[in-house]
């Protein structure tokens, strides 16, 4: 028998939760599918429902990381482009990231669906590992987004709900 | 009022320090501490009037505190302060003797529903 996925949260509803938590405006736009098989730096959110059977990955660019992660502590932009330059979140910024992504994990759960805790925030430099280009593959339910923190920057972030069948029998690996 | 503080994110336990103000909670003697056991310490020997906390830390969580916290007989008032807010574990949090549940990401206004009472009877 299938997996029942829980579905993905509303657009409206991530952005509230980030307006409320950073302080500030968060404008998200419905983006084109984000061609993931290119190496770049994302920063992974990874969710796993209490029957460890369903997962939701949950990739913001290093860009956008930086800039949620920097706008919660109103620490200055600048910090944002030297995690840029070096190409990772710094140490404050991604306990401060993980954070946003606990909060996050409360827009995948709602009665009567699949409850999901992050499991653990990974960062990918380079190619995306093969989990997740086969998870694509199955063509689950996904989110393409581009987001800006007003008084930041932005970036790109995209959500997407696997199942055990899609991922096959591993926990996915970023 | 001394007030602790207890999250294992220092961003989080910085915006609720912040929320605490924009609420108008002026001149709190606030600590801070990273997990529960080591808020447990703090509040043994400081006897902090207010306990605002996480659920799910490391070493020991929001609830295994409170519960230690009722076993030495602290008169804290206590509150969570989580991501995460399930009928069953506001019902657990009450039941261990808590007195609300704010759920994250909060405002002033939330802080101001869950501690209005509390702060007026402290002035009174």
């Amino acid at each position: 028998m299938p997996t029942k996925l829980s579905g993905l949260p509303a657009t409206e509803q991530i952005g509230r939760t980030l307006d409320h938590l950073l302080g500030r405006r968060v404008i998200l736009k419905p983006a084109k599918p984000w061609e993931l098989s290119v190496p770049q730096n994302i920063l992974w959110g990874v969710y796993t429902d209490d029957a460890e059977s369903q997962q939701v990955l949950w990739g913001c660019d290093l860009a956008l990381a930086a800039n949620i992660s920097a706008s919660l502590c109103i620490f200055p932009p600048s910090r944002v482009q030297e995690c840029i330059m070096a190409c990772k979140l710094d140490e404050v910024l991604e306990a401060d990231f993980r954070e946003v992504m606990n909060v996050l994990s409360q827009v995948l759960n709602s009665p009567g669906r699949a409850h999901y805790r992050l499991q653990e925030v990974r960062m990918q430099s380079g190619k995306a590992a093969v989990e997740i280009t086969q998870g694509l593959a199955a063509k689950p339910n996904r989110m393409d987004l581009e987001a800006t923190v007003t008084g930041y920057g932005g970036g790109r972030m995209i959500i997407f709900e696997l199942s055990k069948t899609d991922r096959g029998a591993a926990q996915v690996k970023v | 009022m001394n007030v602790l503080i207890v999250d294992d994110s220092r961003a989080m336990r910085m915006i609720v320090r912040r929320a605490l103000r924009q609420a108008g909670y002026q001149n709190l003697d606030v600590q801070e501490a990273s997990d529960g056991a080591e808020a447990l310490q703090i509040a043994s020997s400081s006897s902090p009037e207010l306990i605002l906390s996480d659920w799910n830390m490391p070493v020991m969580s929001g609830l295994q505190l409170l519960q230690n916290l009722k076993d030495l007989g602290s008169q804290s008032k206590f509150g969570f302060v989580t991501s995460e807010s399930t009928p069953e574990m506001k019902a657990k949090a009450i039941q261990a003797g808590a007195l609300f549940l704010i759920t994250k990401p909060f405002s002033a206004e939330s802080f101001q529903e869950s501690l209005g009472a509390l702060f007026h009877a402290h002035k009174t």
